[in-house]
């Protein structure tokens, strides 16, 4: 029987990430916010690898195995079934890696978004379609290795928050495993918002950052105090608000500790250290806006 | 109630008599007006269900599969393109076995584009697990929504309820339309396994590890397929009990003493029927076998109703281009076994709606009659 | 219908996977041998305290407002944190891991927040079934203090000796109210006498008490401290207008000194001439000239910086690198002559010898001065065989314990580091021994086992909690997970405005705000020490971490996949990862 309010893990021990695994700490996150009265729709991703196989599962609540595009409309398509059947007390989560959300899931997660359907949208975004052996994706950062961009990827980074944000979702918001604090109170405020939430969590994957196993939360906590991840959340689509002031430490550090960069020169990094500062400027705009017209 | 109604609407009525909870839609001619109908009822406060108007077929049938586990009724109906598009998600309905019912009105696939009616879209989902009910007219369009929710909600197998673009789906004919309180009694509200269980919480469909993990569920499904054939009929005898039409999964007319029985499926056997009634009157021993059940295919009655006919003539509103008409195969293959086999004849008629008359379908049985043995390939036939 | 119901009835589970197993049957604990294990270990801090506070431990306490927690553990080690927090020279921060990463903790300031702020009664330390024995404790300076209060908390009877009309010593008879206020002082000793001590006030132990005291007492502890005047050895030394520093500050009426003198000169950079200056300095008008020289360079003067740089702001000059070779002046002092000197110090004995320097000599105008170069104790009274005559002092061993067994002693009789931190500890020390030695245990292997790392210090929690901190492993900067701190500069309490001290002995220093004391300590790195923040365990991929209580986690050694993030991500690097077999 599941028992009301209380914060215990929903997840077991005994599963099969890779050790140090980036996903696995924040599905785990994740799921001690959201609680015990929660449904998830998890697709074929290192999630659903770590969610174990057939017939074990690593997850104390149900879940379903969604195809890699879907997992938005399976998502909203159980809460309608909850809605129908007068179950209005239990979440939806769906849980996508990067390729799964910024790639071949960008169309569905749209449709959802559009119509605002009552779910979390969960993306462990590690940079790669890393399930399939490090395939770039949408979300590999320009210059980063992977098997598929041996000497780098030459498009920069998609920018999923902007595109969920011009969907007016009434929320979306990024979050870090190295900030697990700030990382479980945001689901636990996307789980009292109704309508489609969405959380873009940066998972950092020691195989295929091609980084020592023990370094995913710190280069989590690197991706912020360097700009490359701020955490922010957005309301309604235009309400911005940066929730953790980092300390902008230069972009090198956080670079330094992954191989997939190893073969950037100086001149490359000065160059993500100049693009990390737009983007962080272009943010930081949004929320001067924000609190210019007194939005927040 | 006799009502006047399209073969879309009349689907429409049938879904919302069914009390579907969930219906996803999206646009595609010629089923469109299906979709229009239940947005129609919807706004006028008729519709028991929900409707989601989603952004693409894929996500529809997406849906229709999340709340189908989750315990709902649910609908969805496309054609041609947005099939094909749907085809992973054909499997993984399957594979997951939820009764999900959806209307299919057969439409060409593009490269040409175009919008008349070929049973190639719903033929080419043949191995995706899914039962496919071809009807010949609107009223059997209704009455097999109605029986494919029986059918599917006691097989956990998903099925199509298929008609001809613009013959059934746009032209209005006379029907009944039951009442409401003998379709709740024939077809009361759904009582689906609920997967998806706070007490007692599993991970549906995960990874099998193994082809031996694997393969159990597939058997299964082929045998719980297979015991589909039996539930149709019972399904369709208690229908026919309560309203008074039933369909079989093949009909046979005037088969017994025939010499020639003509194959068809879908709105040309109407015309097929007055066909065999002309050549009848002429004197030949002409019969009719039309097919309802695509999947699961009905063999046996095929058997029972072919084997020790001379020749048969197969025509198919589809084609499977390096062979020949999708029946037609179908046919061959059931019967091969049989101990005393009929020379089959494959013509392909009627792609894209090209007019197929009864004059046409006379010209074929007499061609047939005329020729010793068949050619190797089909024969296409180009109109009048 | 009989098949459609034989299908509904049909075990729904078995169509589609429907996995409920549970995943802990995979013991992935397998894939690797490390294993974390949580660790605690000693921070550069209180391995540099003379008193061995847990200042992690505290200063955690007071980042979440809980000062009553903060001084009951601060009472486990140190006697007096009013007086420390006050006037220690803070070796702590000199050692500090967040010196490497922007400043200091302020330490000190907060031991006094703690002390000032915080509620607590010390916790008794001893069993019913201990052996209880008898103390007399000659002389109540931090030395005495704090081998009665350590003796107590093991359950001992104890009575100080105190020559002096009150208990303190140099703390209440040396260090000035401006620094270290009377009431201060009386609350701490309050709180120690409240223990049970016996204090016999006014009580002078001559040979022949000695002896009486040697059949009353099983042992005796000796902690008269150094109050005789190091010497200049110039020969015109004896005058009215030439005074020594501790003389003139435990002088009952030492403004008549002061009174119309125009020019006074301070001899010394220690502590002492601080204070000495900064007194005349409030006894004395606004347009005395008070200088202050010493042979030792200016910012390399012994004396606590804080004090100088207050002296300073009184506007005391300071001038380095000089010693006086001639007072000039007959009945009345009219001058100094100072030569140019260099100290050198010993590598090996690391004593200091004072050479001449380069440069000219410097007169001095003077009609007072004062030095304060030194104390040294009186040891007349004592057993010969446990002075040092050469050295005047009395020896003791890595015990506490003089050449004679039921002799113990401390503080600035032992002329050990003059420091008030220095003289607690070696009451501690000396408390400790004469317990273990009380109850047959060998204090030769227990002291040892307890002091904390390479330092001299010892800790008494670390007696009664054995093992739960490693004292000997000292969590460097580099070990720690730096990237979860924020570089912020350190609060600084207030301090009342120079014009108003040059008149006023109430107490420059405001200390934190209670508020600010809480920011600071929030600062703290905790080096070594847990303080249950969960990252261990909520950022194991594994889940491989159970909490088990407030700080209690324990690793499960059937899932840890060796994965290190625990280790690695703790911030205070209380985590190490180690081959299981
Ligand atoms: C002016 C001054 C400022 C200082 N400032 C600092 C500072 O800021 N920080 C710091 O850490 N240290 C400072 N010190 C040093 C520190 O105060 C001493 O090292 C410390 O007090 C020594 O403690 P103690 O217990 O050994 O001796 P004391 O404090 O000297 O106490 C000895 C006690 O024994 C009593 N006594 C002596 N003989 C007898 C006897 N025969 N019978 C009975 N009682 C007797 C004395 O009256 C006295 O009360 C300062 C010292 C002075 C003099
Ligand atoms: C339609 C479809 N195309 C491709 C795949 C193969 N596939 C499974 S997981 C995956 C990569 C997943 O990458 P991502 O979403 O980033 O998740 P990650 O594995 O990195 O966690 C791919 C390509 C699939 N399952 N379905
Ligand atoms: S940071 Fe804290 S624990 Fe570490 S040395 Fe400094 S005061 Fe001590
Ligand atoms: S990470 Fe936090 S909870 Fe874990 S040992 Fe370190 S201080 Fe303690
Ligand atoms: S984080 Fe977990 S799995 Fe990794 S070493 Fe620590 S206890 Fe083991
Ligand atoms: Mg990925």
């Amino acid at each position: 029987m599941y028992k009301e309010n209380t914060v215990e893990d929903l997840m077991r021990s005994g599963h099969f990430a890779c050790p140090g695994c980036g996903v696995a700490i924040a599905m785990r996150l994740v799921l001690r916010a959201l609680g015990r009265k929660t449904i998830a729709v998890i697709i074929p991703s290192c999630a659903s690898i770590i969610a174990a196989t057939h017939p074990h599962s690593a997850l104390e609540i149900p879940a379903f195995h969604g195809t890699f595009e879907t997992a938005a409309p399976t998502a909203a398509g159980i809460s309608y079934a909850l809605k129908i059947r007068g179950k209005s007390d239990i979440t939806v989560v769906a849980i996508a890696g990067d390729g799964g959300t910024f790639d071949i899931g960008l169309q569905s997660l749209s449709g959802t978004a559009d119509r605002n359907e009552h779910y979390i949208y969960v993306c462990l975004d590690n940079e790669a379609y890393m399930n399939t052996g490090i395939q770039a994706s949408s979300a590999t950062p320009r210059r980063a290795w992977t098997i598929t961009t041996p000497a780098g990827r030459s498009a920069r980074k998609k920018n999923i928050m902007e595109i969920m944000a011009a969907h007016r979702i009434p929320y979306a918001a990024t979050a870090s495993i190295g900030y697990p604090q700030d990382l479980m109170d945001k689901v636990q405020k996307a789980k009292g918002i109704e309508g489609t939430k969405f959380l873009h969590i940066l998972t950092p994957c020691a195989t295929g950052w091609r980084m020592a196993e023990n370094l995913t939360v710190n280069a989590a906590i690197l991706s912020v105090e360097t700009r490359i991840f701020p955490l922010y959340e957005v309301f309604d689509g235009k309400k911005y608000g940066i929730t953790y002031e980092p300390q902008g430490l230069p972009v090198e550090e956080y670079l330094k500790i992954q191989g997939r960069y190893r073969h950037l020169d100086a001149g490359q990094i000065e160059r993500m250290q100049t693009e990390t500062d737009e983007e962080w400027e272009s943010l930081y705009r949004h929320v001067t806006d924000c609190q210019r017209k007194g939005a927040l | 109630m006799r009502d006047l109604l399209s073969g879309n609407y009349a689907i429409a009525e049938a879904v919302r008599m069914a009390k579907a909870q969930l219906i996803p839609a999206y646009p595609i001619t010629p089923q469109t007006p299906i979709y229009e109908r239940l947005s129609e009822m919807e706004s006028q406060g008729t519709l028991p269900g929900v409707m989601v108007r989603v952004e693409s077929e894929h996500s529809a049938m997406a849906m229709c599969i999340a709340a189908s586990l989750a315990g709902v009724r649910v609908f969805t109906a496309t054609s041609s393109q947005g099939l094909a598009l749907m085809h992973e998600m054909l499997h993984f309905a399957s594979g997951n076995r939820v009764p999900v019912v959806m209307g299919c009105v057969n439409r060409v696939l593009a490269v040409p584009w175009s919008f008349g009616s070929d049973q190639t879209d719903t033929l080419s989902q043949r191995d995706t697990g899914w039962m496919q009910f071809y009807c010949e007219d609107n009223q059997e369009a209704f009455d097999t929504v109605i029986q494919a929710y029986r059918i599917s909600e006691a097989t956990m197998l998903p099925s199509m309820v298929i008609i001809d673009a613009f013959f059934n789906s746009h032209f209005i004919e006379p029907m009944d339309v039951p009442d409401q309180r003998l379709i709740d009694l024939f077809l009361p509200q759904a009582t689906l396994p609920e997967r998806f269980d706070l007490n007692d919480p599993a991970f549906i469909s995960n990874v099998v590890t193994s082809g031996a993990q694997f393969l159990p569920f597939r058997e299964r499904a082929f045998t719980d397929m297979e015991k589909a054939k039996e539930i149709i009929r019972e399904v369709d005898i208690e229908y026919r009990a309560q309203f008074g039409r039933g369909y079989g999964m093949v009909e046979t007319v005037q088969t017994k003493d025939a010499q020639l029985v003509l194959v068809t499926s879908g709105s040309m056997t109407s015309t097929a029927r007055m066909a065999i009634e002309a050549l009848r009157d002429k004197g030949l021993k002409v019969g009719l076998l039309k097919i309802k059940a695509f999947r699961p295919f009905p063999s046996r009655e095929v058997e029972d109703a072919l084997q020790n006919i001379p020749k048969v003539a197969v025509i198919d509103r589809n084609i499977s281009i390096g062979k020949e008409g999708i029946f037609c195969q179908e046919l061959k293959s059931a019967l091969y076994n049989s101990t005393a086999r009929p020379r089959i004849y494959g013509y392909i008629a009627g792609l894209d709606g090209l007019d197929v008359s009864p004059e046409i379908i006379e010209n074929i049985c007499l061609e047939v009659l005329g020729k010793e043995m068949p050619d190797n390939l089909p024969i296409w036939v180009k109109g009048n | 219908m009989t098949t459609q119901e034989n299908l509904r009835a049909a075990d729904y589970e078995t169509i589609i996977p429907v996995s409920r197993a549970n995943t802990k049957v995979f013991k992935t604990g397998q894939w690797s041998q490390k294993k974390p294990t949580h660790h605690p270990k000693l921070s550069p801090c209180r391995e540099a305290c003379p008193v061995g506070n847990n200042i992690p431990g505290a200063l955690a306490h007071v980042s979440k407002g809980d000062y009553n927690a903060a001084l009951a553990l601060i009472l486990q080690e140190n006697p007096l944190p009013g007086i420390c927090g006050r006037v220690c020279y803070h070796p702590c921060q000199t050692s500090c891991n967040r010196n490497q990463f922007d400043e200091t903790v302020e330490i000190r300031s907060l031991e006094r927040a703690i002390a000032d702020y915080g509620c607590a009664t010390p916790q008794i330390c001893s069993s019913p079934t201990d052996n209880k024995t008898t103390i007399a404790v000659i002389g109540s300076g931090p030395a005495g203090l704090s081998a009665a209060y350590f003796l107590a908390l093991f359950g001992h009877r104890v009575t100080i000796f105190e020559s002096r009309a009150e208990p303190g010593g140099v703390l209440r008879y040396g260090i000035p109210e401006y620094r270290l206020p009377g009431e201060v002082l009386n609350r701490e000793i309050g709180r120690i006498l409240a223990l049970g001590i016996d204090l016999e006030k006014g009580v002078r132990i001559d040979s022949e008490r000695l002896d009486d005291l040697q059949d009353r007492f099983e042992y005796i502890f000796l902690g008269t401290g150094a109050w005789l005047p190091q010497k200049t050895g110039l020969s015109s030394e004896n005058r009215e207008t030439i005074q020594y520093g501790l003389d003139f500050l435990s002088h009952e009426k030492k403004e008549i000194f002061c009174q119309g003198k125009k020019n006074i000169v301070v001899i010394g950079g220690g502590d002492v001439a601080v204070d000495v200056a900064r007194t005349a300095r409030r006894l004395c008008g606004p347009g005395t000239v008070i200088t202050m020289i010493a042979p030792e360079k200016e910012g390399d003067f012994p004396a606590i910086p804080e004090g100088l740089a207050e002296a300073e702001d009184e506007r005391i000059r300071i001038i380095g690198e000089y010693q006086p070779i001639e007072f000039i002046g007959n009945s009345h002092l009219e001058k100094v002559r100072f030569v140019r000197t260099k100290v050198e110090k010993d590598r090996v004995t690391g004593r200091y010898t004072l050479l001449p320097g380069d440069g000219n000599d410097l007169l001095v105008d003077a009609d007072l001065v004062l030095i304060a170069i030194g104390q040294l104790p009186d040891t007349g009274l004592f057993l010969p065989e446990i002075v040092d005559k050469d050295f005047s002092k009395v020896f003791v061993n890595d015990l506490g314990m003089t050449p004679s067994s039921r002799f113990y002693a401390g503080g600035d009789l032992t002329r050990k580091r003059p420091a008030v931190a220095d003289a607690i500890l070696s009451g501690k020390r000396a408390a400790l021994s004469i317990h273990l030695k009380a109850n047959g245990y060998d204090p030769e292997i227990i002291i040892p086992a307890l002091t904390l790392g390479q330092g001299s210090s010892l800790s008494i929690s670390a007696y009664i909690e054995a093992g739960l901190i490693d004292l000997k492993k000292v969590v460097q900067f580099a070990e720690l997970n730096t990237l979860l701190y924020r570089k912020t500069g350190a609060e600084h309490g207030t301090k009342s405005p120079p014009e108003t001290r040059r008149t006023d002995f109430s107490e420059v220093n405001g200390g934190l705000e209670r508020k600010a004391a809480i920011d600071e300590a929030k600062r703290c790195f905790y080096c070594g020490s847990c303080i249950g923040c969960d990252l261990c365990f909520l950022l194991c991929p594994d889940i491989s971490i159970a909490k088990e209580g407030d700080r209690i986690y324990r690793v499960d050694k059937d899932y840890c996949k060796g994965c290190s993030i625990c280790a690695t991500v703790c911030p205070r690097h209380v985590i190490e990862m180690e081959e299981s077999q």
